[in-house]
């Protein structure tokens, strides 16, 4: 009965009814919208900014980090890696000797990062070959060839085909020095990094680096980021029954400061968007006062014929759900289609206005990323379309409490 | 009877040497204006022994010229040092580079020392204000403190001498918050001329105590003669096979 | 002013204003609310954009900076500006000049006995420095000042950590001289220095520059940092710079051209901010535009009655009008009053989120962020909340007279 009340009431005013419905459907698509391209654009940038060269996670000597010497580097490979091999959630893993080396040209000698790098396995855990823009990339008979950064090329000024020198320690201690060819440049737009790594194929730096099984980083990729830490503590517990000096890290921890700038970022946006759901929401809430209003003297009446003011309130509340599940059903369907449409095929910015977006972010030594992709998650926006239902039926609170305060003969004659 | 012990305090206390003229004293044993010498370093890592043959040339402090000759891969590569600079010439990459400011504190050949180490042989008196901080019948103890404007890392350096010829023994070098860094320690004490020099030095970094760097100076000439175009750049290759 | 009847028809819009107090306050309080709203967004946003830009002038190379032209692709301390003197003379008579540094920069090795890394070595003039870049408000730890000797050094927060320094440590830093030979110099830290720009505060030292100047046999100087008074001038005078300083060998680059994004971050946030107005004002158009309708709509009758006694329809428009404007506009005043007030206060004393200021230093930003507080946002919203009233008000009063008010005095409720 109070159903039926309620619904002729939604009808016989439709323009009301109607601009409720649209601004709710707006808000709705709004925020699961928004919030989607917020999460799907910081994943993405952390994402982006973790495999062009990090790696999702990194086994290390645990004293390594304090002191980043010879003593403390991970002294079996083989074994390192065997121990690894039960782990069915790694997708693939590289081995990395990162050292410091001076490259000398005939006219020019530089201090930079001089790496021994898996070429094949660390195609699979960075993008350290998608980055190629001249030359080729190394392969795993590679002697004497280097991988160098566009911005180190230029300083030397050294272009693809010339030769450099390179000095530096062996693992040994021992001093080591030889010639290599450029054989290819990268360019990963973080321009510290081009300005200052190079790269050999480990077999070769091996024998001039007397690093034989030994390494001072293994990165590890894992099938599925979302469970990260789930495998995170896999690898420590394999790494620890065989070899316990030997820690593993993962990006949260690495790159702890740009999630925690993505947060914040996050907490912006999530400000702005409460901005406009302010106004959004007092418009519907300036809607149901009215539509309330506007029944004083039938609301007055029916409670004079024995309504009790908990019907009337039943009565008030089921057309704000009525119009509430309408509008959030269909703000979040049409919004989920397109948050997951957009995951797939993702956004392409590559200017906001004026604002070139691959300046902006390597400003900030982030990867460049013009493609915003979006992030689908029907857990959140079943959440998100929640909390827009109880908005909505919180914007008729105050009629409630309003129309309550009448008595019914007040009521009828209100004018 | 009480006079002759005043008289022979009072000629002991003029007998007294200052720090800087201990200091003086050690550095005339183990310094030479124009020296030859053949060396032999063994540098002992937590990944083994490795022993290195070179040969050295100095006119004062200021200039030195050192040729590897062993190990074989490492023989020819020559070093050049004026003043604060320093050259390498590496036959195997037919270069020779001059060592940038950002190299510096790496380990020179893959020793204790560094290149700062080896470009700052200089003068102790130079740098550091010496006070005798403890004195027996056989030693002196030396505190250094570099003097203000010294472009020395050290907080302070502790030296033992040996009294009767100036002898170092032991120097214990720290860092500004007083914390024990590295101690090199003197012995094999040879006679040549009126100098009496330790002809072994040690190396002990302190905080890696399975490293260890031994010189042995299996040959020295403190007066020989050498010509001066042995420090140019020119010489590093042209000295070098 | 007004005449007699204005005034009547003031009150009586007043007095139906009072009556309805229901939908008056919330749209008051609408308008009032999503005032302060966007007032502190529009603040604070600007706000922080403004401060990174103002900080990465301020701090790095200025408005306007000078250098040798072939410094940027070489960088190289021989490639320095011999005729200072000159060229300062010269910027004397630029009067949007507000003020000017000379600085010596080189790169180098800084050490103590237990750790060395590459540094950013500046030479600064502390005194000349305090009125330009004002470095002695960055500082943390320590005193604005070189020692008595002058063989102090300020260095960033950042590097400080890493090589486990504190006041009154010596540090060695180690660089290279015109002629390419090394030096080392040993400097005492007399303070810790936290700017929000990455490049000094993880790799900088400042030093005296007259003392750098001895040390590495520089004449004259590698970078002279202009500040302008207006930095929206910077092209202008660069212009008129550049013809003023006829040397071939010297480049002058502006802000915009050394950090196109900073600008351009600027202006985006800027229009972000109109356009979310833009939206805002739309939304609450609707809100007013409903509750103008009931108000209108239930008073058909009683306006008939008025136009039956000769009130013309012009006049029930202005009541109509008026009624409107004074709901909107007390919301505005509370808006803008309390807005304002909470934008004073951000702009005098800032929000401090120091709990972030790590995730904030990434976006070179400092945690404690000051809003800016401009004329325009109180003029924009006031023509933006006039506007929507009054747009709010058009179909109602169509409707009205569809109804056609005096006939409706015969209709039966």
């Amino acid at each position: 009965m109070i159903l039926k009340m309620a619904l002729r009431e939604l009808l016989s005013h439709k323009k009301r009814s109607i601009i409720t419905l649209l601004l709710s459907i707006f808000s709705t698509a709004l925020f699961v919208f928004v919030s989607a391209i917020n999460d799907g654009s910081h994943k993405q940038i952390i994402r982006s900014s973790v495999e062009v060269y990090p790696g999702y996670m990194e086994i290390i000597n645990s004293k390594f980090e304090d002191e980043p010497s010879f003593e403390n580097l991970i002294f079996d490979v083989k074994r390192t890696k065997k121990s690894l091999d039960g782990i069915k959630s790694l997708k693939a893993y590289s081995v990395r000797f990162e050292t410091y080396a001076l490259y000398a040209t005939d006219k020019k000698s530089v201090g930079a990062m001089f790496t021994a790098i898996e070429p094949e396995n660390e195609a699979k855990i960075s993008r350290l070959k998608s980055s190629l823009v001249e030359g080729e990339y190394l392969n795993s008979d590679d002697k004497n060839s280097l991988y160098l950064g566009v911005e180190l090329a230029k300083r030397l000024n050294i272009k693809v085909g010339d030769t450099l020198s390179f000095i530096s320690t062996a693992s040994d201690y021992s001093f080591a020095a030889d010639n290599l060819t450029i054989k290819g440049l990268f360019k990963t737009k973080l321009y510290e990094f081009d300005n200052s790594s190079g790269f050999v194929n480990k077999v070769y730096f091996d024998e001039v680096m007397k690093s034989k099984n030994i390494a001072t980083h293994i990165i590890l990729s894992p099938k599925d980021v979302e469970q990260i830490d789930i495998t995170t503590l896999l690898v420590q517990e394999a790494l620890s029954s065989e070899i316990s000096e030997l820690r593993v890290k993962n990006y949260k921890e690495t790159m702890e400061d740009l999630i925690l700038a993505m947060e914040v970022d996050e907490v912006f946006g999530y400000i702005t968007l409460g901005i406009f759901f302010i106004v959004i929401f007092f418009v519907i809430a300036i809607f149901a006062f009215l539509s309330v209003y506007a029944r004083i003297r039938q609301i007055g009446i029916l409670r004079a014929i024995g309504t009790t003011p908990k019907q009337i309130v039943s009565m008030i509340l089921i057309e704000a759900m009525i119009l509430g599940i309408i509008s959030v059903g269909i703000g979040g369907a049409v919004s989920a289609y397109g948050v997951h449409y957009y995951e797939k095929n993702p956004i392409e910015l590559t200017s906001m206005g004026n604002l070139d977006m691959e300046d902006y972010m390597t400003q900030y030594n982030m990867v460049a990323e013009i493609t915003f992709p979006t992030d689908y998650n029907p857990n959140k926006i079943l959440v998100q379309m929640f909390i827009m239902l109880l908005l909505n039926l919180i914007t008729v609170i105050y009629p409630i409490v309003m129309i309550n305060r009448f008595t019914p003969t007040e009521a009828i004659r209100y004018v | 009877m009480k006079i002759i012990v005043l008289m022979l305090f009072s000629l002991i206390k003029l007998l007294a040497f200052s720090a800087n003229e201990i200091i003086k004293g050690v550095e005339h044993n183990i310094q030479s204006d124009s020296g030859y010498s053949k060396i032999t370093m063994i540098v002992t890592t937590s990944r083994g022994e490795r022993s290195m043959k070179m040969e050295s040339w100095n006119r004062g402090n200021e200039k030195s010229f050192i040729r590897i000759l062993y190990p074989k891969q490492n023989r020819g590569i020559t070093f050049l040092k004026v003043n604060t600079t320093m050259w390498q010439y590496v036959p195997k990459i037919e270069k020779t580079i001059k060592i940038p400011s950002s190299m510096m504190m790496q380990s020179w050949m893959g020793s204790d020392f560094t290149n700062d180490d080896i470009t700052k042989e200089s003068s102790i008196v130079d740098d550091y204000n010496a006070i005798i901080s403890k004195e027996d019948n056989i030693l002196y103890i030396l505190t250094l403190i570099p003097k203000e404007d010294a472009a020395v890392v050290w907080g302070k350096i502790i030296m033992t001498i040996q009294k009767e010829h100036f002898i170092p023994i032991k120097a214990i070098y720290y860092d500004e918050d007083g914390v024990e860094k590295r101690i090199l320690e003197y012995s094999d004490i040879k006679v040549v001329g009126s100098r009496y020099f330790p002809s072994v030095m040690t190396l002990l970094p302190s905080e890696k105590d399975k490293n260890k760097t031994i010189v042995i100076m299996d040959k020295i000439d403190f007066d020989a003669e050498i010509d001066d175009s042995r420090f140019t750049k020119s010489a590093l290759k042209r000295y070098s096979r | 002013m007004f005449k007699d009847i204005e005034l009547l028809y003031f009150k009586m819009a007043c007095l139906h204003v009072f009556r309805r107090k229901g939908r008056t306050l919330l749209i008051s309080l609408m308008i009032a609310i999503s005032l302060i709203g966007l007032l502190i967004m529009e603040g604070m946003y600007e706000g922080m954009m403004s401060q990174l830009t103002q900080n990465s002038i301020k701090t790095g190379s200025g408005t306007i900076v000078i250098e040798h032209k072939k410094l940027r692709a070489d960088p190289n301390i021989k490639y320095n500006i011999k005729e200072a003197q000159k060229i300062i003379s010269i910027l004397e008579t630029e009067s949007l000049i507000s003020s000017y540094v000379l600085r010596i920069s080189q790169k180098g090795l800084i050490s103590t006995a237990g750790f060395s890394q590459g540094v950013s070595v500046r030479g600064v003039d502390l005194k000349l420095e305090s009125k330009h870049s004002e470095f002695q408000n960055y500082i943390i730890e320590g005193e604005y000042n070189f020692g008595i000797r002058n063989h102090g050094a300020i260095i960033g927060y950042r590097l400080a950590k890493k090589l486990k320094v504190g006041i009154g440590k010596k540090v060695i830093v180690t660089m290279q001289d015109v002629n390419n030979e090394v030096l080392s110099t040993a400097l005492k830290v007399t303070a810790v220095i936290k700017t929000n720009n990455m490049a000094i505060d993880g790799t900088g030292l400042l030093m005296d520059i007259n003392l750098l100047r001895s040390l590495t046999a520089v004449k004259g100087t590698t970078e002279i940092s202009i500040l302008l008074s207006n930095k929206d001038a910077d092209f202008k005078v660069k212009q008129s710079l550049e013809k003023k300083i006829l040397d071939n060998e010297l480049a002058i680059y502006t802000y915009k051209e050394l950090y196109p994004s900073l600008h351009e971050s600027e202006a985006f946030m800027k229009t972000f901010n109109q356009i979310s107005s833009a939206f805002i004002f739309i939304v609450a158009t609707l809100g007013i535009f409903g509750v103008v309708l009931v108000s209108v709509l239930e008073r058909v009758r009683e306006f008939g009655i008025m136009m039956a006694i000769g009130t013309k329809f012009r006049d029930i428009v202005k009541l109509i009008i008026y009624e409107s404007l004074i709901i909107t506009m007390s919301g505005y005043i509370v808006g803008a009053i309390i807005g304002g007030s909470l934008l004073w206060y951000f702009n005098i004393y800032g929000l401090d989120l120091s709990g972030f200021s790590d995730a904030f230093s990434i976006f070179g930003m400092d945690s404690n962020i000051k809003a800016t507080i401009k004329q325009e946002y109180f003029t924009s919203s006031f023509v933006s909340v006039f506007i929507a009233t009054l747009a709010a008000t058009i179909i109602p009063i169509r409707t009205l007279k569809k109804r056609n008010p005096i006939q409706s005095i015969q209709e039966k409720v």
